[in-house]
């Protein structure tokens, strides 16, 4: 073989791995839209799938406009410099031991304007990895996305789901999950994206949920927590079912193999390879499941959940666990994530699909498991991995990334009057108030109305 | 007539030129109108106000009937964080032209000003949130929030 077309070879090969592992991330939304879909009432079916529809065109576009330079512009803010864009034109000379070698290359193609976003025969990898970066951001709002089905605006959630896709999480990944991040330096490890994407969602989730309120109906007058069971239980299994699938492909997307390369890698530079993951997932999986049905003593929702709990607690270390190790943590982990999600309901909080727990709590976990399980990893001139980086990136994406402006943003869309439907609305159901339409118009909805209308009479928390 | 107004959209004029892009003034860019970069600044501007006026409209568009209380706040919010955010753009981008000049003494320059505006326009465009938030609060909504309340409770 001729050697330019060796060379090219390696190109296309990781062209070709970057744009399927993309796009069998989109299954997640698949699995998404039909486990909300399944999990909200009758009433609200289509309002909530097409609420998950227009999550893949307002994330999508947002990462397109500024996402995608958020992700390269604040890898060294504020640590070591400002942000970096169009008017900068050279790095802080101090930059710790971080390489800044080819950062300010990188930002100039993150631009939507710029030329290497578009049809371009000498960069045929920015658009792929955009691809990529572009279905992590969609997931991160589709996780918000479950938990205030059937009583939030469609316009509030689209702003926050901007918010959260198009930048909290972006900046979570610049500064946690990039070469360049300035975690680098303190020696976080994140390699399946824990705290960078699960834990900024669960915790944005969260602050949402505070200022929105639980559904009419959620809780009787004494403030005890009713169940409101999905309308379609066999959707919402195959829905979670789907998303497993799709995690497998997120999880490969975050392996690192460039053109010339000789071994894969994760974003750190930290060797690796793709079949540990293969290993590492499918235990935490399998496990995670047993875990939950055993913790939450069977119940449905929540042991079809456990798989997910489970892949998400052991995450962060997935390129580094021994087997044995990825079974504990993930049983860990799902096992006591029901307590959590009964315990927040017990809050006050009405977590439609069990978000906060299954994403915010198993992320903040998986991210601290590596700071006991996993330390001591040194990778180039970075500090080893250790416990105290881990905190320190843990609290910034779960806390400062998260729970403050998820209550911060929904907070001024509440005090808006934006945030959540009129009582009659989300009584009627939100298909007829933003449709015009029932999800089943062949069938009588008459018992679902009858509930409602017993709703009215008790008290709105 | 888009031809007369535009030229032809290919930035090339003959095969040679189309094949060996890489070679060529686009350094590989082989997309429509790559030769007219501010072609593509006025798309994406007009693309960007679209994309804002579908988060409007989301609010508004509805096949039951209108429940949006404020759109007209929602869209001054909208409309002035997206104003902040390009001027601070622009802002920048005349820094950089002023660095580029004085770079050429040999000297490496850093902006540091500019890198602080687009989180300040973000954050302007929340803050214009909660003082239009505070306004709306006027006595006779909290009214007619209780009223709503005590229906609830019937």
């Amino acid at each position: 073989m001729e050697p330019d077309a060796q060379a090219f070879l390696g190109t296309f090969v990781t062209e070709s791995y970057y744009y399927w592992a993309s796009v069998f991330m989109l299954i997640i939304h698949v699995g998404f839209l039909a486990y909300e879909g399944g999990a909200s009432r009758a009433k609200n079916v289509l309002a909530t799938m097409v609420k998950n529809l227009l999550t893949l065109s307002v994330v999508g576009l947002s990462f397109y406009f500024f996402g995608w330079w958020v992700y390269a512009g604040f890898s060294i803010f504020p640590r070591f410099g400002g942000v970096i864009g169009p008017w900068t034109t050279a790095l802080p000379e101090n930059l710790g031991t971080l390489d800044g070698e080819g950062l300010l290359g990188f930002v100039a193609t993150t631009y939507p304007w710029s030329p290497e976003m578009g049809p371009n025969i000498a960069d045929n990898l920015t658009g792929v990895f955009w691809f990529a970066f572009a279905l992590f951001a969609m997931t991160t709002a589709s996780i918000m996305s479950g938990a205030v089905i059937e009583r939030i605006r469609l316009g509030a959630y689209l702003i926050l789901a901007a918010i959260l896709g198009g930048f909290l999480w972006v900046v979570a990944g610049s500064w946690g999950w990039n070469y360049w991040g300035w975690f680098n330096t303190m020696g976080y490890h994140d390699f399946g994206c824990s705290a960078v994407v699960h834990g900024v969602s669960g915790f944005f989730a969260l602050g949402v949920l505070i200022n929105l309120g639980p559904r009419i109906g959620k809780y009787d007058a004494q403030g005890n927590p009713r169940e409101i069971l999905p309308h379609n239980l066999p959707l919402t299994m195959v829905g979670l079912m789907l998303i497993f699938v799709g995690f497998y492909a997120f999880l490969a997307a975050c392996v690192i193999f460039g053109p010339g390369a000789t071994v894969e890698s994760t974003i750190y530079g930290s060797p690796m390879t793709l079949a540990s993951i293969g290993v590492n997932t499918t235990l935490a999986l399998c496990v995670g499941i047993v875990g939950a049905y055993l913790g939450s003593k069977g119940d449905p929702f929540f042991t079809i959940s456990g798989g997910l709990a489970g892949i998400i607690s052991v995450g962060a270390g997935l390129d580094l666990y021994a087997p044995p190790l990825v079974l504990l943590i993930a049983f860990i982990g799902a096992y006591t994530m029901p307590f959590v999600g009964k315990f927040v309901e017990k809050m006050g909080i009405d977590d439609a699909v069990g978000a906060f727990a299954v994403h915010g709590y198993c992320g903040v976990l998986g991210a601290m498991a590596v700071g006991v399980m996993a330390t001591g990893y040194t990778v180039g001139n970075y500090p080893p991995t250790n416990f105290m980086a881990q905190l320190v990136g843990t609290f910034l994406c779960t806390i400062v990334l998260g729970l403050i402006p998820g209550y911060g943003c929904s907070w001024v869309l509440k005090q808006l009057n934006l945030l959540r439907v009129p009582p009659e609305e989300e009584i009627e159901g939100l298909d007829l108030g933003d449709f015009g339409l029932e999800g089943y118009p062949e069938y009588s909805l008459k018992p679902e109305e009858l509930r409602s209308e017993a709703q009215l009479h008790v008290s709105v928390k | 007539m888009f031809v007369w107004l535009l030229g032809a959209a290919s930035p090339f004029q003959t095969w040679e030129e189309f094949e060996g892009a890489i070679e060529g003034d686009t350094g590989g860019a082989i997309y429509t109108f790559a030769d007219r970069p501010a072609l593509i600044g006025i798309m994406i501007v007009v693309a960007a106000l679209a994309f804002l006026y579908f988060i409007y409209a989301s609010f508004n568009i509805s096949g039951g009937k209108s429940t949006a209380k404020s759109p007209p706040v929602l869209g001054m919010l909208i409309v002035a964080g997206a104003a902040s955010a390009m001027a601070s753009l622009y802002e920048g981008l005349t820094e950089r032209s002023a660095v580029q000049q004085a770079s050429r003494t040999g000297e490496a320059a850093q902006v540091e000003k500019p890198a602080n505006q687009v989180p300040m326009a973000l954050l302007g465009m929340t803050g214009l949130a909660g003082i239009t938030g505070r306004k709306r609060r006027t006595k006779a909504n909290a009214a007619k929030l209780a009223s709503r309340r005590i229906r609830l409770h019937r």
